[in-house]
């Protein structure tokens, strides 16, 4: 690259935020790191300024835009979105939806063209008819019946797209991460992996795949560097049987019928025990979503970590 | 005969990956077999094959070799017996065979799993067409749900072929087609009636002499000798582009289903 970057990390205290405007921040060819999230660094570092925003606030669009075009910025990268389902469904439409349609607002308004977007490979959904590896021509499903916050995920995922088709000269890469586990995130899987006893349901043992926080930095790393463009599936070889990856991960699965594990989550949900919780979601456990990763692995980038290895370093190879 | 042993420790590494699933060490394949638990089920699989159905295996001999083989098999049994004991067969002829079930019973609790582990795999193009192209041989049970639920009195008789997905698959893949007939299956576990299974999630509750009246003991499949039985090699010379010609494809298919019927007719059960 031979030009000055000026790069917004919009979502910057998340793991990958922190991380990557800390290695933008020592390079050369990259001008100015912007951080906008709701809570500031903790270190402050050359090159690097913070805004505070909130994307579900209706007028984020026209303040980030504003923002963006007098910071001069030409590379957004989104990384400000939900790790975990909510119980609070609007909150989480406004941020992982809307919140996207805010911010594709800024970059039009401020004429930024290029757009790094952190997806998930959950926007395949847990289907029973993917097949074992999921390449990223695969039709994503719209149904119904999916729980709130895999449909968000597909509607986020859609506002990006739609950006990059129309919006001349967009440069839009759409990294559709695997669930990523490792001792500096927070997400749905890593507390599951995390149980001491964890409940599995009866009579199914689904391919889970995973990213390790640290491949998973890198491949972001390696997106903007490379300047990738379209989509692309980002996640650790050879998948492992669910309840094997409990196991690495010094977990004692149970098993739970089926018809049981449903009531549970109910009751879990509707107690408060665990609001976010919905019986729809009990198909992360029993349907795979593994996705190939063959297109990025031919462009340059393979994770370091199997799934296995990622699962069995679930608590290690912290930032500290 | 197996010393009893080795017959005890295979049956509890299975019972035991069904209920509490995966070890630690987990090497499964892309496609979710297990090579550790395929080993250690060797012992179970030969005792089923040698002494519990008494397999006659014909035909596996004259296979060509260094050729996509695609073997298209009749079905029978909502359990896939079927695509278990083809399976260790074809293993023991130095064959890897990966038999794709579709999705009811592929997603039948306990039992699809542990099809799975063994190497069955989810019936789709696109997984059938990457073991191909990975060098295994697949197995496909084109009749589907009309092959598994059909009652007793109808025995090998075949049902119809869906659209003919495995024609378009020989012809994309350039795989040879295996016409195979499995003889015994229809009389280890003989269908004579079926019950609402929707409560259970399954297509049917199956009503065979000994299911349900003895409970889980009666899934177990009665000793009918069975027999295996490969037809010559199809080879389709049409190209790749002829995948896409509907009334060419559905031809081969029926082609193909008569070749198996005969081949069915022409297999008494011992």
């Amino acid at each position: 690259m031979d030009r000055e970057h000026r790069v917004a990390i919009v979502g910057s205290q998340s793991f990958l935020g922190r991380g990557l405007s800390r290695r933008l921040a020592a390079r050369d060819d990259v001008a100015r790191v912007l951080c906008v999230d709701l809570r500031p660094p903790e270190e402050v570092l050359p090159k690097r300024i913070f805004h505070r925003a909130d994307l579900t606030r209706p007028a984020a669009d026209r303040e980030l835009g504003d923002l963006f075009a007098d910071e001069r910025i030409d590379t957004v990268v989104h990384l400000a979105m939900l790790d975990s389902p909510m119980a609070n469904l609007s909150y989480a439409h406004e941020l992982d939806v809307i919140g996207t349609l805010r911010l594709c607002t800024a970059l039009r308004s401020a004429g930024v063209s290029r757009l790094l977007f952190r997806s998930t490979t959950l926007v395949y959904g847990p289907r029973p008819q993917n097949p074992a590896e999921l390449p990223e021509s695969w039709p994503l499903p719209s149904v119904d019946d999916d729980a709130p916050f895999l449909r968000d995920k597909r509607a986020a995922e859609e506002q990006a797209r739609r950006f990059a088709a129309e919006v001349s000269g967009a440069e839009v890469a759409i990294l559709r991460f695997a669930p990523t586990v490792g001792p500096d995130v927070s997400n749905w899987l890593q507390s599951y992996l995390c149980l001491p006893l964890a409940p599995f349901v009866a009579g199914v043992d689904p391919l889970l795949q995973v990213i390790h926080q640290s491949d998973a930095l890198d491949a972001l790393d390696f997106a903007f560097r490379e300047g990738l463009q379209g989509v692309w599936n980002v996640g650790a070889p050879q998948a492992v049987p669910l309840t094997g990856a409990l196991r690495l991960a010094g977990s004692r699965p149970f098993p739970v019928a089926l018809p049981l594990a449903r009531a549970a989550a109910e009751g879990l949900r509707s107690l408060g025990f665990v609001p976010a919780l919905s019986p729809a979601l009990l198909d992360l456990l029993r349907y795979p979503f593994v996705a190939d990763t063959r297109k990025l692995r031919e462009a340059g980038f393979t994770a370091r970590l199997t799934t296995g290895e990622a699962v069995r370093r679930i608590r290690e190879g912290g930032e500290a | 005969m197996k010393p009893k042993r080795e017959l005890t420790t295979a049956a509890k590494a299975l019972v035991q990956a069904a209920l509490l699933g995966s070890e630690a060490e987990t090497d499964v394949d892309r496609f979710g077999a297990s090579l550790a638990l395929r080993r250690r089920a060797v012992p179970l699989l030969d005792w089923l094959v040698d002494t519990w159905f008494r397999v006659r295996a014909e035909g596996f001999e004259e296979l060509p070799s260094g050729e996509r083989l695609l073997f298209v098999a009749n079905r029978a049994g909502l359990l896939p017996w079927d695509s278990l004991i083809l399976g260790h067969v074809a293993a023991r002829h130095g064959i890897s065979l990966r038999p794709l079930l579709e999705d009811s019973v592929y997603y039948l609790p306990y039992a699809g799993l542990l099809a799975n582990r063994l190497g069955a795999v989810r019936a789709s193009p696109e997984n059938a067409t990457h073991l191909l192209e990975a060098g295994e041989a697949v197995a496909v049970f084109p009749e589907g749900a009309r092959g598994y639920s059909k009652l007793y009195r109808d025995r090998y008789r075949l049902q119809r072929f869906g659209r003919g997905g495995f024609v378009r698959l020989a012809l994309r893949t350039g795989a040879r087609i295996v016409p195979t007939a499995i003889v015994g299956s229809e009389e280890t576990m003989p269908l004579l009636g079926k019950l609402d299974g929707g409560l259970l999630g399954l297509p049917f509750l199956p009503v065979t002499p000994t299911f349900p009246w003895l409970g889980p003991i009666g899934l177990v499949p009665l000793p009918a000798p069975w027999t295996i039985r490969l037809g010559p090699v199809l080879r389709l010379e049409h190209g790749a582009e002829a995948a896409d010609d509907d009334p060419l494809v559905l031809r081969v298919t029926e082609e193909v289903r008569e070749h198996i019927q005969s081949l069915l007719a022409d297999t008494r059960p011992r």
